[in-house]
C-alpha cells in the first residue's frame, strides 16, 4: 500500500514538473506574437464558451462549426478514426448553446449522442449508445484569468447480440454516470494560457445487464447489476496549457489519476494508465 | 431569441435521456409473517379451536388437494435449472483444476464447482448447430460453445412468466408437445438474484393459471387467479434442492379445485418432498399478525398446535385432532373438546 501511494505521489510529482518546465518554455515566447487569446477567442473545451456563427474549429480531436453564434455543433474525431481502424464507425455529434453571455458571466447546455458496435466474433459483436448532457458556466474574473465550473451527465446502454439468425438480442447494458469539472484559466501571455482542471465523477449508477434465460416456458427475463465501485469517486487533477497563434492552437496537459476520454464521454479508471491522466489537442480556428 | 433557439435544439437532443434510469422491483416485506411462524402469540383453547377449527381444515383441504404451491415451486425450480446451466462451472482439482466443466465427470479427480459467474447468449460458432444457443461444447457438434457476456457475481432480478398447462389430459401422454396457449392462463414471478443464488423472497401474480392435479388415477381441473409471495428460508444457490426447502407462502386470489371456488387469504408452510407436511398460520386477532398460531399437519402426533405456550425448538404445544374435534397432550389424554 505505501509503495503504491508512493507511487502516485512520484507521478504527480511529474506530471506537476512537466507542467513548470512546459511553462517555463513557454514564458520565454515573446509576449509581442499576434493576438490569439483574445476577448473574442475563447477555449471551448471544458466552458461555456461556444464557436461564433460560420466559425470552424478542425482538430485532432474535434471538429467544430459554428451554426449560430450561440450555437455549437461538434463531432469528435477519435470515435470515427478508431471507428475505422476497428472496421465500424461511431458516429456523434454535439450541440452546445451558449444561451447566456453578459459581462462577466456565461452559461451553456450541451447535448449530444456517440454510438457504435464493436465486432467480437463473427457472431457476436457489442453495440453502445451514449448519450451527454451538460450544462457549464464561465466566469471572467478580469483579462487574464477565467474559472469554468460545469457538470455533464452520460447515459450509457448497449447490447451484445448474439446472432442467432441475425438477430437476437442477447443481452443489454445501461449505466449512468455524473461528472463535475472546474478549470481555472490564466493567461499568461496572449499565445499561453495555463490551466488547471479538476474533473471527479460523485455519482454512478450501478451498470445493469439484461438478458434471458433460454428456456421457453417459462421465460426468464433478468436485469442483473454489476458494480461500478471502481470509478465512483473517480478523479483527475490536470495542470495544462494552450498555445494559441494566428490560427493553429496546441492544448497539452499531464495530470494525475483517472483518464477522462475525451470524445468518448468515459473514464478509465487511474490503475488502467498508472494514474497518468494525458490532455492533448491540436487545432485551428478560421 | 437566438439563445432561445439554440437552447431548445441542444434540449430536444437531450430529452431521450429521461428514460434512462435503470431500477429494481423491491421485495414484500415477510418478515412480520416470518416472525408469526416464529413466536406464535395467541393461547389455543376450547373457544379459539371452537370457532377457527372449521376454517382451518377447509383452507388445509383446498391448499393440498389443489397443488397450487407445487405448480408455483414447479416454475422456480425450472428457472433455477436454467439459471444453474447458464452459470459458469470450474473444475476444482485433478487433472483439469481451473478448466472450464459441465458435470463432476468433466473433472478427473476433481468436482465440478460453480464460481458464481453467469454467462449470457453463448453459441455455437461453427458445426450444425451454428448460431443456435448452447450451454458447453457438448451442445455444439463439430464447435465450440463461446461468445456472449459473463456477468460476475450478479446481483438482480429475474423475471419470470410460465403460461399455465391448462385442463387438456392429453399433456400426460408420452411425448406430447404442445405450443403453450396464454389462453390457460399465467404465472408472472419476480425473484431475486444475490451472488449469483435466487433470492428467499419470490413474489407475483397468477392469472387465472389452469391445470391438472392428477390424484388416484383421477385428474381434477384446478386454477388459481390472485396474489403470490413466499419465502424460500434462506438464499438458495443454482444447485440447490429446493424440494427440501420449507417454503412459507402467501397467497390472496381464488382457488378452483374440481369445480368449486374457494377464497384463499393464508400463510401456509409446504416441503415439496414431503406434501403430507403442512402448516396453517392461523390470525385470531385484530390487527392482522397481532394474535396467531400454528396448525401443523403431517408431524408426530398427526397434527399440532404450536401456540405462545410451545416449549422451545419444539414443534407443537400440543396435539390436536380435527376430525375428532379435541386436543390432547403427548399421552393422548384430551385436554379439551370443541
Amino acid at each position: 500500500m505505501f509503495r503504491q501511494r508512493r507511487q502516485h505521489a512520484l507521478l504527480l510529482v511529474a506530471a506537476l514538473l512537466l507542467a513548470g518546465l512546459t511553462s517555463a518554455g513557454m514564458g520565454l515566447h515573446p509576449s509581442s506574437a499576434r493576438a490569439y487569446h483574445t476577448y473574442e477567442e475563447r477555449l471551448l473545451d471544458t466552458t461555456a464558451y461556444s464557436l461564433q456563427r460560420r466559425r470552424v474549429r478542425l482538430g485532432l480531436m474535434n471538429l467544430s462549426y459554428g451554426i449560430l453564434d450561440q450555437l455549437q455543433v461538434t463531432t469528435y474525431t477519435m470515435p470515427w478514426l478508431l471507428g475505422m481502424i476497428f472496421q465500424t464507425v461511431a458516429p456523434n455529434l454535439e450541440l452546445k448553446s451558449t444561451f447566456y453571455d453578459r459581462k462577466r458571466l456565461a452559461l451553456s447546455v450541451s447535448a449530444g449522442f456517440l454510438t457504435g458496435t464493436i465486432q467480437q466474433t463473427d457472431d457476436s459483436r457489442v453495440r453502445y449508445f451514449l448519450m451527454p448532457i451538460a450544462f457549464a458556466a464561465s466566469v471572467r474574473i478580469n483579462s487574464d484569468v477565467s474559472v469554468h465550473l460545469g457538470t455533464r451527465f452520460t447515459a450509457v446502454t448497449g447490447g451484445a447480440d448474439a446472432q442467432s439468425g441475425g438477430d437476437q438480442i442477447e443481452g443489454a447494458l445501461v449505466i449512468d454516470f455524473m461528472q463535475l469539472y472546474a478549470m481555472a484559466e490564466w493567461r499568461l501571455s496572449r499565445v499561453v494560457a495555463f490551466t488547471f482542471t479538476l474533473r471527479w465523477v460523485p455519482y454512478v449508477s450501478d451498470a445493469v445487464v439484461n438478458g434471458s434465460l433460454s428456456g421457453t416456458n417459462p421465460t426468464a427475463d433478468l436485469r442483473l447489476a454489476v458494480n461500478t465501485e471502481d470509478l465512483k469517486n473517480a478523479f483527475a487533477v490536470v495542470p495544462g496549457f494552450v498555445f494559441s497563434w494566428e490560427r493553429a492552437n496546441i492544448r497539452l496537459g499531464v495530470g494525475y489519476s483517472s483518464f477522462f476520454v475525451d470524445g468518448f464521454y468515459l473514464v478509465l479508471p487511474g490503475d488502467v494508465l498508472h494514474n497518468i491522466s494525458p490532455e492533448f489537442d491540436v487545432f485551428v480556428r478560421f | 431569441m437566438k439563445a432561445a433557439t439554440s437552447f431548445l435544439a441542444v434540449l430536444a437532443l437531450a430529452a431521450p435521456l429521461s428514460s434512462c434510469a435503470p431500477s429494481f422491483d423491491t421485495p414484500p416485506d415477510l418478515q412480520p409473517l416470518l416472525q408469526a411462524y416464529a413466536q406464535p402469540t395467541a393461547v389455543v383453547g376450547e373457544q379459539i379451536m371452537s370457532e377457527w377449527a372449521d376454517e382451518i381444515a377447509k383452507a388445509a383441504e383446498e391448499i393440498q388437494d389443489s397443488e397450487i404451491f407445487e405448480e408455483i415451486l414447479q416454475v422456480i425450480i425450472d428457472v433455477q435449472l436454467e439459471l444453474d446451466a447458464a452459470t459458469v462451472k470450474t473444475c476444482s482439482g485433478g487433472a483439469m483444476n481451473g478448466s472450464d466443466c459441465s458435470a463432476d465427470a468433466d473433472c478427473p479427480d476433481g468436482t465440478c464447482v460453480s464460481t458464481g459467474d453467469v454467462v449470457l447468449g453463448e453459441i455455437c460458432d461453427a458445426g450444425t448447430n451454428k448460431g443456435n444457443d448452447c450451454v458447453d461444447d457438448a451442445d455444439c457438434p463439430g464447435g465450440t460453445c463461446g461468445g456472449g457476456v459473463v456477468v460476475p457475481t450478479p446481483t438482480g432480478q429475474i423475471q419470470v412468466n410460465y403460461i399455465c398447462p391448462g385442463w387438456d389430459e392429453s399433456q400426460f401422454d408420452p411425448g406430447y408437445e404442445a405450443e403453450p396457449d396464454p389462453a390457460n392462463g399465467t404465472i408472472n414471478l419476480t425473484m431475486t438474484l444475490d451472488s449469483g443464488g435466487i433470492g428467499r423472497v419470490v413474489w407475483g401474480t397468477a392469472d387465472n393459471c389452469l391445470y391438472l392435479v392428477p390424484t388416484g388415477g383421477e385428474n381434477f381441473q384446478a386454477s388459481y387467479d390472485g396474489g403470490i409471495a413466499l419465502d424460500l428460508g434462506d438464499s438458495v444457490s443454482p444447485s440447490e434442492d429446493i424440494t427440501r426447502l420449507i417454503v412459507t407462502f402467501l397467497l390472496e386470489g381464488d382457488i378452483g379445485f374440481d369445480g368449486d371456488p374457494y377464497r384463499i387469504n393464508q400463510s401456509f408452510r409446504v416441503r415439496l418432498e414431503n406434501t403430507a407436511f403442512l402448516v396453517i398460520l392461523v390470525d385470531v386477532g385484530d390487527p392482522a399478525l397481532s394474535k396467531t398460531f400454528n396448525y401443523v399437519f403431517a408431524v408426530t402426533p398427526a397434527q399440532c398446535v404450536r401456540d405462545v405456550n410451545a416449549p422451545p425448538e419444539s414443534p407443537c404445544t400440543f396435539g390436536c385432532s380435527l376430525e375428532e374435534s379435541r386436543c390432547f397432550d403427548k399421552d393422548g389424554n384430551t385436554l379439551f373438546f370443541w
